[in-house]
């Protein structure tokens, strides 16, 4: 199986930081808070086949930062319908809780767990995913506008499956506009989990709109 | 050898016997004239005196020997009766030196009134100035020395090439002023290099005397501070690329990033096409970042671009150099051989 070139978005991002900078650290506690909706595709590939769901999801995320120390949660929940009529739908919970640090301007290393449930009927598929997560954000120029991007990798993970957790990746890379304390924030996220032995991933692609307050990087 | 001697000697006699000859001969006529003043023989000692104003040596004003001369000239007139020639004469002694005043101790009351008379209707201006001289401007003076035949208005200015003037002086005078210039024009600034005119107005209204002494301004410019030599390109956060493109690379590359994402993710994606619609905002965006104006993507906002540290450090040099050259010594030179002396109109 060919391992995706994490390394190689890694790279990227850093190129990307390497051009622009990134925001300055700075000594108080500076918090962000977001309502953050989504529009949610999902892939299921199964031994049985391929199911696709799509919905909207609405939560939350914040962000608290303190000089070189940042913390990110964030949840969100709905209900994903399928393509196919013979395909029930299914809720999606998710919620992540990372914590990391700021060695450069601009470039947040976040470790912590991010936890995912497919409830199809009477049956919940949780996955638990340790993810490392590389996070770079710069403005284009003006403060008021700028661009983010963060790959992940999961060092761990979990799932109430018979088969055991094998892999997990992902990445998102969006448009951020600061208007005052205020921000509005779009970007586009991939992300994939998979299990071992038998071929059966999930891949959540969303797209995002977050809505929030607050004078730190969302 | 004796005889070579003598010859040398001969010479160095006749040299200075003929050097003394001849300066008694310049001043024997006006000496005689004196004398026979003296000896009351007054139609002698005008003629003599007459004479002796003739071959007398011109000089600018102020003149005193002329001027002593034809005072004692127009002693003599008035004792002849001649009224008119002696108060010629009187007018004339001013002419040549506005100070000239008859001395009593050796003319009576009766001229001195009728000198007073005389100079009570003149308007004659002499200006003392140094010929050549430096000044440091601003802290040093320039001194003109003015002297009037009678108690006027004056009416001093200093205009150099360009036209800037600079007023020295506007009121009245009794028999002498000392007028300073230091320098610098009506608004604080240092003259044009070049010719200037120091000219002064004499005298009642409608009947104005005007004296103009041409004068030459020079700066010894001092050395000029080169200015600051290009700083080394600054590696700011951005890697040096510049604010513009930094912002336009990190628009472009997040936009790449978003097409690209689902390829290094997932083996088989099925991306949606719908994210590169937020490809094209992304690089949209890196675009706005690169054409608008920057403080840099991403630099902190103490950070100064180069060309706006060059800018200040020329205008610190610029400054400097303006300090300088203010406080640069200044030489002028006095035109004596083209001063100009206008009569009354």
């Amino acid at each position: 199986m060919r391992k995706p070139p994490i390394r190689m978005i890694g790279l990227a991002l850093a190129a990307l930081a390497s051009l622009t900078g990134g925001a300055t650290a700075q000594s108080g506690p500076r918090l962000s808070v977001s309502a953050v909706a989504s529009d949610v595709l999902e892939r299921t590939l199964t031994p049985t086949g391929v199911a696709h769901h799509h919905g909207i999801v609405l939560g939350g995320a914040g962000v608290l930062a303190w000089g070189p120390v940042v913390a990110r949660i964030g949840y969100a929940e709905g209900t994903l319908a399928a393509d196919s009529a013979a395909t029930p739908a299914h809720d999606l919970v998710q919620g992540y809780a990372l914590i990391g640090t700021r060695p450069i301007p601009g470039l947040e290393v976040l470790v912590g767990p991010m936890a995912r449930a497919y409830v199809r009927g009477t049956s919940t598929e949780r996955w638990v995913l340790w993810q490392v997560r590389m996070r770079y954000a710069a403005e284009l120029g003006a403060p008021w506008l700028g661009a983010y991007g963060e790959v992940w990798g999961a060092v761990a993970g979990t799932v109430n499956t018979p088969e055991p957790f094998t892999a997990g990746r992902g990445g998102t890379a969006g448009l951020r506009l600061r208007l005052g304390v205020a921000h509005i924030s779009v970007d586009y996220g991939i992300d994939e989990s998979r299990v071992a032995a038998q071929p059966r991933r999930e891949t959540v692609q969303q797209f995002r709109v977050a809505v929030g307050l607050g004078g730190v990087e969302p | 050898m004796t005889r070579a001697l003598l010859m040398i000697a001969g010479m160095v006699v006749g040299f200075t016997w003929g050097g003394r000859l001849a300066a008694q001969t310049a001043d024997a006529p006006r000496e005689r004239g004196i004398a026979a003043y003296d000896a009351l023989r007054y139609d002698s000692a005008a003629e003599v005196l007459r004479h002796a104003l003739a071959v007398m040596p011109a000089a600018r004003p102020p003149d005193s020997v002329r001027a002593a001369t034809y005072i004692y000239l127009g002693a003599a007139e008035h004792f002849l009766g001649r009224d008119t020639a002696a108060a010629r004469a009187f007018d004339d002694a001013l002419r040549a030196d506005p100070r000239a005043r008859p001395d009593t101790l050796i003319f009576p009351p009766e001229v001195g009134a009728a000198f007073a008379r005389v100079r009570a209707r003149t308007s004659y201006l002499a200006v003392g100035a140094p010929a050549d001289t430096t000044i440091v401007p601003d802290t040093g003076r320039y001194v003109v020395r003015v002297y009037v035949s009678a108690s006027r208005h004056l009416r001093a200015r200093l205009t150099d090439a360009a036209g800037d003037a600079r007023g020295l002086y506007d009121g009245p005078v009794a028999d002498s002023l000392a007028l300073w210039w230091n320098g610098l024009d009506g608004g604080g600034n240092r003259m044009t290099d070049g010719r200037a005119t120091l000219e002064l107005t004499f005298g009642p209204d409608g009947a104005d005397s005007t004296v103009q002494l041409p004068i030459t301004l020079h700066t010894d410019a001092p050395d000029r501070v080169a200015a600051p030599s290009a700083p080394p390109p600054q590696r700011t956060a951005d890697g040096g690329g510049g604010p513009h493109v930094g912002a336009l690379a990190a628009g472009v590359l997040a936009g790449v990033l978003v097409v690209v994402l689902p390829s290094f993710v997932s083996g088989s994606p099925h991306p949606t096409p719908a994210r590169f619609a937020l490809a094209g905002a992304l690089g949209a965006a890196g675009l706005v970042g690169f054409v608008g104006p920057s403080r840099g993507a991403g630099a902190p906002q103490t950070a100064v671009p180069t060309r706006e540290l060059r800018s200040r450090e020329r205008d610190a040099v610029d400054a400097m150099q303006s300090r300088r050259r203010r406080a640069a010594p200044l030489d002028i030179h006095a035109d004596w051989g083209a001063a100009n002396s206008g009569a009354p109109r």
